[in-house]
């Protein structure tokens, strides 16, 4: 891709995030974070809103829907991964897509290009 | 006459015919019976052959017409009772005549000039003479008719007025023997009802010659001494009745032989010992001459009647209903008093026949009697007293008791009410139902204890869902009362108004037992300050034996603890499940990682392999604790012992401390890069080095863990970070929000962490 889109990425354990990280990187995205908390997050796009946002739902102290209602408001596509079947009860939030964890990053780099193309 | 003889001709004989005017009914009757006997055809027979002529008979004049009673000759049949009309004018004249008459040559008669043909014959000449019945009263005539003239000769009229006489002698005698026959008849008949009529009649009938001797007695009369009606003839009264009887009738005996009838009660005493009362009639039996010439003596039993009316006229319409229609035991009392006229005990009036087997005494031992000489356990049983305060205030006295005396031993219900100065009581033998009730009652108290003790809830509802029952513990722990609960809608209880979905559910499981479907599901209840308590329900609606609902009945169990771990065993599911999963997108990143890194396929294999050795080895000590906690110790001998050789090789000093799951997963990582590195590079790669690991708890919830290796060749930082290096720092920064330093001294590798000892985000 080489285009350097943003992407925020928000995800507590420490091995995954690595590994996210490189890969995008690899993918050519910008990535901002990883984040392991919301407060961390909303501290990072402060300076700048990314282009998307990949979210683990469930976080230290909690989950991520308060960030992702705020990405959401300021147009910012959301991708959820989830380690288990609970999922929001926030309608706003039900349009967004959810990928089960372990998830292959084809699916990841797929389901990235979708949202794009949504939003634009 | 052509006409009306042919209409007759033929007609049934069997016709019989009304008495004419001139004739009484029974005159009429023995005339026709002698029509066509043997007597009278041999008589016009004769007068046939003698005379030598063609037709003779005998008729009578009836009404207008002649009735042949015989006839010899006659060319055409007549009818039945052989009647022709009135036309006939010799037999007429005869008759009206009461003479002879003679006639030579029809021809040169006067008379009857238009009588020349009978019955088809030619009438030329006729010789008549009067038939008289022994009165002399003339009833028809007797004639010989000849077709051609002829004079009739002295000896023919002798011979034909001898025939008339022997017909009035026929007709004598047959009078006679009819008129005996039928009173013979008449009275054998009367005699034979009498007997039967005086044999099945209730009543006791005999008869008395003047001197007191009977003549006569029904079955019933003489049964009632112990005679047959045969037997008792002859015998006079005295025999029959006795003395002492006969003193008391006479008055009315005498009173009856002097012709008046007269009627009187009389006690007649039997040989069992009991006596009948009984209503006595004597009328004299009157001769024509009105002299007496007997006495006719009539008895009825009258004792139940006499009985009967005398209670009827003092027991009340109901009482008297009951009496009679009651299968009960049923007695009369008098009071007997002293001087002081108080009651001191009650003598037996009457007692019916079921009431002498429940009390096991005949009426003949109990009427007379006192009821505390027969049954003294009235006054042990306190019933004596019950009796008199029915006398003394009139009110009556209703009781089930048991009966435990006087040979007895049984359940009575007694019904008593004042009587005069008595009363009246029934009573009935309810053993059989009383035995009962006690077995049931029994069993549902049986029933209950083991309902309050072993269901924590079960009650009774009608069909409409209206609470009848409830059991104590349910009552118990809801801390309301029975009052507050029963006679209400079930779902308007203490129990379920606490929610609308409560609610509904159970209306709608009432609804189903209405239609026969039994309920059974997990529900919560409200029990004391508003709490719940999860409860197995159950509604299983009773039917009769004819199909029908009667009641609904609710249980249910408490199962509060079974719910209880059944939350627990869906939160650890949910927890397994998260961490499974996020387990294997942390090993799916971890491989990722390590094919970065490895040279090869071999190297990658190995460095992987012992990564995921060194989480399922965290895996293992968290999950062989009781707690899910790991023991830092233990964690250090299992991740970085299989890297010693030498235990002079590792000094572990300091705080014993338990880590959380999230800790002890991210630490044991930590060991597992840190004794890998040691042993490719650092202390752990020469025999000489030496790893001490310390930990000490800061108090505030982490604990300090200080990595150092010594005697280890020389270090130099690593040029780029490597996987493993930033694997130790994300794994306590990042995951743990704990800090690591790593100190890549020349003499040996400093790693000190900080680390929250109790973090688990789950």
């Amino acid at each position: 891709m080489g285009n350097q889109n943003k992407i925020l990425l928000v995800e507590d354990d420490a091995i995954i995030a690595m590994d996210l990280e490189m890969s995008l990187s690899d993918l050519g995205w910008e990535v901002m974070g990883p984040a392991p908390t919301a407060d961390q997050a909303f501290d990072l796009i402060k300076s700048g809103l990314p282009d998307v946002a990949i979210l683990d739902f469930n976080i230290r102290g909690g989950t991520s829907e308060q960030l992702a209602i705020a990405l959401m408001e300021a147009s910012v596509p959301v991708l959820f991964l989830s380690g288990d079947s609970s999922a929001t009860d926030i309608d706003s939030l039900k349009e967004c897509r959810v990928l089960a964890k372990p998830v292959s990053m084809d699916m990841i780099s797929a389901a990235l290009t979708e949202a794009l193309g949504t939003l634009s | 006459m052509g006409d009306v003889s042919e209409r007759r001709f033929g007609a049934p004989s069997s016709v019989t015919v009304a008495a004419p005017n001139n004739f009484h009914e029974t005159e009429w009757s023995e005339l026709l019976s002698l029509k066509d006997t043997p007597a009278l055809n041999q008589i016009t027979a004769l007068i046939c052959e003698i005379f030598d002529v063609p037709l003779s008979f005998v008729s009578v004049i009836a009404g207008d017409r002649h009735v042949y009673l015989s006839a010899k000759g006659l060319a055409k049949p007549l009818d039945a009772l052989g009647q022709v009309p009135l036309n006939h004018s010799f037999s007429q004249h005869v008759v009206t005549s009461n003479r002879l008459l003679q006639v030579n040559d029809a021809r040169q008669s006067t008379l009857g000039a238009d009588d020349l043909a009978i019955g088809g014959r030619e009438v030329k000449a006729y010789l008549g003479t009067p038939v008289r019945d022994s009165d002399g009263f003339v009833l028809g005539c007797l004639c010989a008719i000849d077709s051609k003239p002829r004079k009739w000769a002295a000896r023919d009229i002798k011979v034909l007025e001898g025939f008339s006489a022997a017909i009035t002698t026929q007709l004598q005698r047959e009078r006679a023997v009819n008129a005996l026959s039928q009173s013979h008849g008449q009275l054998a008949v009367q005699e034979t009802r009498l007997k039967r009529i005086t044999n099945m009649a209730p009543v006791m009938i005999a008869a008395l010659s003047t001197d007191l001797f009977y003549t006569f007695a029904n079955k019933s009369y003489a049964a009632l001494f112990d005679e047959t009606p045969e037997t008792i003839l002859g015998l006079h009264l005295r025999e029959v009745l006795g003395e002492e009887a006969i003193l008391l009738a006479d008055p009315y005996l005498q009173k009856a032989l002097a012709g008046q009838s007269t009627e009187y009660d009389f006690e007649l005493p039997r040989s069992d010992g009991s006596s009948r009362i009984f209503r006595i009639h004597h009328a004299p039996e009157l001769n024509p001459d009105n002299k007496t010439q007997g006495l006719v003596v009539a008895l009825t039993d009258v004792t139940d009647q006499r009985l009967l009316s005398s209670l009827a006229s003092r027991l009340e319409d109901r009482l008297k209903a009951a009496y009679q229609m009651s299968p009960d035991g049923f007695s009369v009392f008098k009071s007997q008093r002293n001087q002081k006229n108080e009651i001191v005990d009650f003598e037996w009036e009457y007692v019916n026949e079921r009431g002498t087997e429940i009390t096991g005494h005949s009426a003949a031992n109990l009427i007379g009697n006192t009821l505390l000489t027969m049954m003294p356990g009235n006054k042990t049983q306190g019933i004596f007293d019950a009796y008199v305060d029915v006398v003394n205030t009139g009110l009556p006295y209703r009781e089930t008791a048991f009966y435990e005396a006087d040979g007895l031993s049984l359940w009575v219900e007694i019904s008593a009410i004042k009587l005069g100065d008595g009363f009246a009581v029934s009573y009935s033998d309810v053993t059989a139902r009383k035995q009962t009730e006690i077995a049931l009652a029994e069993n549902a108290v049986r029933l209950q204890l083991i309902l309050d003790n072993v269901v924590a809830f079960v009650g009774v509802l009608t069909p409409e869902g209206i609470l009848k029952k409830a059991n104590q513990p349910a009552l118990d722990i809801a801390g309301v009362s029975r009052a507050d609960v029963i006679g209400k809608p079930f779902w308007e209880t203490h129990w379920w108004n606490f929610s609308d979905e409560s609610k509904t559910r159970l209306k709608q499981a009432i609804a189903d037992a209405n239609d026969g479907i039994r309920s059974r599901y997990d529900t919560q209840v409200q029990i004391h300050n508003g709490e719940k308590i999860w409860i197995d329900f159950q509604l299983s609606p009773r039917f009769d034996s004819h199909g029908t609902l009667v009641e609904i009945i609710p249980s249910g169990m408490d199962i509060t603890e079974r719910k209880e771990a059944e939350a627990h065993r869906q939160l650890l599911v949910d927890e397994l499940n998260h961490r499974v999963k996020n387990s294997l997108a942390s090993i799916q990143a971890m491989a990722r990682q390590t094919i970065r890194t490895a040279k090869d396929l071999h190297s990658f294999e190995t460095k992987f392999t012992d990564r995921l050795k060194a989480i399922s080895t965290a895996h293992e000590i968290l999950m062989g604790s009781d707690n899910a906690k790991a023991d830092l110790r233990t964690m250090i001998d299992r991740q970085v012992g299989p890297y010693i050789e030498d235990k002079r090789h590792l000094k572990i000093t300091g705080d014993k401390a338990m880590l959380a799951a999230e800790c002890a997963h991210n630490i044991g990582l930590v060991f597992h890069e840190l004794a890998t590195n040691a042993a490719k590079y650092g202390a752990l790669s020469s025999d000489r080095g030496c790893v001490k690991i310390s930990s000490e708890d800061l108090g505030d919830g982490t604990v300090k863990i200080v990595w150092s290796e010594t005697g280890g060749p020389p270090v130099s930082a690593p040029s780029a970070t490597g996987f493993g290096s930033r694997l130790i720092k994300q794994s306590i920064e990042f995951s743990l929000g704990g800090s690591v330093d790593v100190d890549y001294r020349a003499e040996g590798v400093v790693a000190t962490v900080i680390l929250p000892k109790d973090f688990d985000h789950g």
